[in-house]
């Protein structure tokens, strides 16, 4: 358990700690984003990474327990699935967070509007391991 | 006097042809704008919900179909440059499995087609199981791309017309996630412009149709595949009508031919048209074999 790449938690947890660098690089979706301001959370399992969202930009990814923070809204799936999610060409129903939540793999709580004012925008920036370096063959 | 040099090379056309019509639909003068390419049997295409006639332009552009068949794909009204009729203004749009099954009989009538073949996409896929029950007789062969008789709801229509969201952002952002990843960026992207630029509400008015007035369950006893051929055909990507449902529903039609397409979605025609006229082709060819 100790080689992160053969643990799927892990594995899982690294790559959603690397989601604002990798976000940062991406200079369309900081225009995409216009002045999206959220603090949101990916959930791995039990444990939330609470996202920052400022003016458009995925400035931090902050592993949980929390003590009394809140965000707007979670996304929550088990790490397998979120592996899944991030294969480099993820199998039909791993691909898209609709699919897996129509499959109950995938759960979205909370106040659905930040989400949904940059729906695209969120979704491309929870596809983003998809092109990191743990992900490639 | 010199010739200015061009500013760019000379166009090159497509060998489309794009008209208006006027045609009565249920009594209603309508405008429709509809493009055709290619001779022979006619091939009748219906676009998705909230999209337009746009996204058969490589089929209207693929000559090994275009050979044997004349491709017609047209706007629905409310669509693309189909304007909605007048006095649209005082009611919101509401696609009804009457209304429309009785469009497509009065496109197929007004462009006296004689013996098409129907293929429609998802809302298109589902109105063909009821072109399939109730009007077989006046088409030789019906395609069903992504169909299904019913397929379970994964989102809340009512986020499409909320006075503080962009809706046509949502509605592409929402069918996104039904294109294959594997499909060219170019044609996403291409895909979710389409829906950007539908009418307000008429995405969802197209939903009206799927998830309320469209279930074809209670029908399927009536198709009879002998008296005119069904293909259904559904990609693997797409979870909005998913292989499954498409096989639940052809399970309930004795003689139903069912493709179920790798590396596609959704918006098979338009997401990856090279690999969609692999698995086209032998379907249009079969019914071109089969004659009247």
């Amino acid at each position: 358990m100790d080689n992160p790449k053969s643990d799927p938690t892990s594995l899982a947890h690294r790559l959603a700690q690397q989601l604002p660098e990798s976000a940062q690089q991406a200079s369309d979706l900081k225009r995409r984003a216009g002045a999206l301001t959220c603090d949101w959370a990916l959930v791995i399992g039990t444990v939330p990474f609470l996202m920052r969202h400022v003016d458009g930009t995925l400035l931090s990814s902050t592993q949980g327990p929390h003590l009394m923070r809140a965000w707007a809204f979670a996304i929550s799936a088990p790490a397998e699935a979120w592996l899944a999610h991030w294969a480099r060409v993820p199998a039909p129903g791993d691909h898209d967070i609709f699919a897996l939540s129509k499959t109950g793999r995938l759960t979205i709580e909370g106040n659905l509007h930040p989400l949904m004012s940059r729906l695209q925008v969120f979704k491309d920036t929870l596809a983003l391991p998809r092109t990191m370096p743990e992900m490639q063959p | 006097m010199t010739t200015p040099a061009r500013t760019a090379p000379p166009a090159v056309f497509e060998p489309i042809t794009a008209r208006y019509a006027r045609i009565e639909i249920e009594g209603v003068a309508h405008r429709v704008f509809i493009e055709e390419a290619g001779t022979g049997i006619p091939l009748l295409c219906l676009h998705t919900a909230g999209a337009d006639a746009r996204q058969y332009r490589h089929l209207l552009n693929d000559e090994a179909v275009t050979r044997h068949y004349r491709v017609i794909a047209f706007d629905m009204p409310w669509h693309g440059k189909s304007d909605p009729p007048e006095s649209f203004e005082t009611h919101d749009y509401e696609l009804t499995t009457a209304r429309y099954t009785a469009l497509i009989l009065a496109v197929a009538d007004a462009l006296e087609l004689e013996a098409p073949v129907l293929m429609g996409c998802s809302i298109g896929g589902r109105i063909v199981l009821n072109i399939a029950a109730e009007h077989a007789s006046r088409f030789r062969a019906l395609i069903g791309l992504e169909s299904a008789a019913f397929q379970k709801p994964w989102y809340d229509t009512v986020w499409l017309t909320r006075p503080d969201l962009q809706g046509q952002e949502l509605c592409a952002a929402l069918i996104s996630g039904l294109i294959a990843p594997t499909a060219p960026p170019a044609r996403r992207h291409e895909i979710l412009w389409h829906y950007k630029q539908g009418g307000p509400g008429i995405f969802k008015g197209d939903l009206h149709f799927y998830r309320v007035d469209g279930d074809m369950r209670p029908k399927l006893a009536q198709i009879d595949t002998a008296r005119c051929p069904l293909y259904l055909l559904t990609g693997v990507y797409d979870y909005s009508c998913s292989p499954a449902e498409t096989q639940e529903t052809a399970a309930a039609i004795p003689g139903a031919q069912v493709t179920i397409m790798e590396g596609l979605g959704h918006f098979p025609m338009a997401e990856d048209p090279d690999v969609f006229q692999r698995y086209l082709m032998p379907v249009l060819d079969e019914i071109r074999a089969a004659g009247t």
